[in-house]
């Protein structure tokens, strides 16, 4: 049996944080062409871990891989690889591009960061980028607030594309735009992703979103991954109950994705709901599961033991009581 | 949209942005004024020679009248010819001082802003000792080491203006810096200078120029405070500071030696402000007409 290829974009147990202050604790991940969903609400610490997966963030322990080599040993030609390996999409578009610049500039500096180009060739590869991600070759010459919030994001993505990633980090790609608009932003990601087979890390605190485009899920509460597996078993069967409750939080997903089990978050708005909204205000326990404040489930047991990812039914999770939760202890 | 909105001149815009603007109109249309006597002054200047050395006893502190439309000063130079002169001074010196305190605050703002950690804190204490000195005493103490004269003036206002400008564009280079596009160009491998002055600086331009605009009428005035106190413009030369300085004494009984400078000092000080207040408003890109 030989080794697989390193991952492109892989974290090792790294742990996160400003000013010597850990946000993010030990968090391990490989992205892959699978797409690899973190999911967390906001606080939890993914935004920070985007950063450091970008190298825009140095940990404070652990390493960030670019395939298999560690980040922080990378010499200045490695590094510019990188760079050109791994590429952000922003949540807000009107963000991520400068707002002072014309689309097609923006993504000119993508093409010209690593390759010397010609003004007719760069011309023609912004006008295939642009029709490639939806737009017309029109929308270079126009400024990112003359656009609207879908056509952003899609000219944000053009000027990913532009450098022929291997990854994507997706941080909350869709959060900014209306429903329609962003159904049809993850198609154009599904598309991108068969056709130039990108690796995703997609961050987000929509269900859906994930269930959409990621193979593998993380689920992170307060800096700690609390349960990751296969998305689908995380989706219909959470061993979690942070991953419980947050499902219970999208009720149109649950009915989607779950025809066999009607209605058990109460339907919208449901008491689940508000518990989910107010996950991320648990204060951070120096002993024992930093969730139990909010559990249905807790015992003494969590406040004196800190749970540790452990394998269980194809999956990890981080749980005293995940074999409850598995066999239905939060069904009523 | 069209294709033609797009296509958009500078002119067009600035044309818009004055029918739009009446005030903002007003102040350019004023300082265009001034800038014009500055630089016409030699012609338009009903008696040119009293810009500079001229001496008429017999003409001396003549109210305002068909001969001399501002009246004539204790030497009896034409009011109006000085004041047309001085605007030459004024503006070179208020254009001198804020072009050399925002070349110096600026480029060391806006590095310090992008920086941050140790290469910030170096650059913003010493910002903090130049301005820990009261501005004045410190801009007397360099014009008594130098000559006095207008270039000692503008060196001297300028060593005390620039830490406002690094401060103040360093606050917003910091937030700038957090913006995602400067992460994107991060992550494309853009290198710090460029990102720096491409990114960076334009989008941190916006409340300088504004500064820049309201702080010129201040310049004038310490212009004419330094002069005032002769380590500035030096007689004959036409100053409106050193004018009002000049009149002062004699406002109860010849009000026009010390009103018109003033007035003209107070106009150009408005016209700079409203302007100032207007660029805010027009170089913000959300608020440009579409």
């Amino acid at each position: 049996m030989t080794t697989p290829p390193p991952a492109p974009l892989a974290a090792e147990d790294v742990t996160l944080g400003y000013g010597g202050r850990a946000v993010v604790h030990g968090v391990t991940l490989a992205v892959d062409e699978g797409g690899v969903g973190l999911i967390g609400e906001s606080g939890s610490g993914k935004t920070t871990l985007a950063r450091a997966l970008l190298g825009l963030l140095r940990p404070l322990s652990g390493r960030v891989l670019y395939e298999g080599r560690d980040l922080a040993g990378l010499g200045r030609r490695e590094l510019a690889g990188f760079r050109g390996a791994v590429q952000p999409v922003f949540q807000d578009g009107s963000e991520a591009l400068d707002p002072r610049m014309r689309v097609g500039s923006s993504i000119a500096e993508a093409l010209t960061a690593h390759h010397r180009m010609g003004a007719a060739e760069r011309k023609a590869r912004i006008a295939e980028l642009l029709t490639d991600v939806g737009l017309d070759p029109e929308h270079a010459g126009r400024r990112p607030h003359q656009l609207s919030g879908g056509q952003r994001q899609r000219a944000v993505i053009a000027r990913a594309l532009a450098v022929r990633p291997r990854a994507l980090v997706l941080d909350e790609p869709t959060s900014a735009l209306d429903v329609t608009v962003q159904a049809r932003i993850l198609d154009l990601l599904s598309r991108l992703r068969e056709e130039h087979g990108l690796g995703y890390l997609l961050i987000t605190h929509n269900l859906a979103v994930v269930d959409r485009l990621c193979r593998t899920s993380h689920v992170l509460f307060a800096g700690r991954v609390v349960e990751s597996g296969p998305t689908r078993d995380l989706l219909t069967r959470p061993a979690h109950p942070y991953t419980h409750a947050l499902r219970a939080a999208v009720p149109t997903l649950a009915r989607a994705s779950d025809p066999g089990e009607p209605d058990e978050a109460g339907g919208p708005g449901g008491p689940d709901l508000g518990r989910a909204v107010r996950l991320a205000e648990a204060p951070a326990a120096d002993a024992g599961c930093a969730f139990r404040h909010r559990c249905p489930l807790a015992i003494p047991r969590c406040s004196q033991e800190t749970p540790i990812l452990d394998k269980m039914d194809g999956r990890r999770v981080a749980c005293h009581r995940a074999e409850e939760v598995l066999a239905g202890a939060l069904r009523q | 949209m069209t294709a033609v909105e797009l296509r958009r001149t500078p002119l067009r815009r600035a044309a818009d942005l004055a029918r739009g603007d009446v005030l903002a109109a007003t102040g350019l249309a004023v300082l265009a004024l001034v800038a014009l006597a500055a630089l016409l002054a030699p012609w338009i200047a009903p008696y040119p020679e009293d810009g500079g050395t001229a001496v008429h006893l017999t003409e001396a502190l003549r109210p305002p009248g068909a001969e001399h439309w501002l009246g004539t000063d204790q030497v009896g130079r034409d009011v109006l010819s000085r004041i047309l002169y001085g605007a030459r001074t004024s503006l070179f010196i208020a254009v001198a001082v804020l072009a050399l305190a925002a070349a110096v605050g600026v480029t060391l703002g806006v590095v310090a802003g992008y920086a941050g950690g140790l290469v910030r804190d170096v650059i913003m204490r010493i910002t903090d000792v130049f301005l820990a000195f009261p501005a004045l005493l410190l801009s007397l103490a360099l014009a008594v080491v130098l000559q006095p004269s207008v270039t000692t003036v503008v060196v001297a206002i300028a060593a005390t203006w620039w830490p406002w400008y690094a401060r103040l564009t360093a606050s917003v280079a910091q937030s700038v810096a957090r913006r995602g596009y400067v992460d994107a160009a991060r992550c494309l491998g853009v290198p710090a200078p460029v990102i720096v002055f491409r990114h960076v600086l334009p989008n941190s331009l916006t409340p300088v120029l504004v500064q820049l605009s309201l702080d010129a009428g201040g310049v004038i005035l310490t212009a004419a405070a330094l002069s005032y106190l002769g380590l500035g413009a030096q007689e004959p030369e036409a100053e409106w500071g050193l004018m009002v300085e000049q009149g002062q004494s004699l406002f109860t009984t010849d009000w026009w030696v010390v009103t018109f400078p003033g007035l003209a000092i107070l106009v150009t000080a408005f016209a700079f402000n409203v302007l100032g207040e207007g660029l805010r408003a027009a170089l913000d890109p959300r608020r440009r007409p579409r």
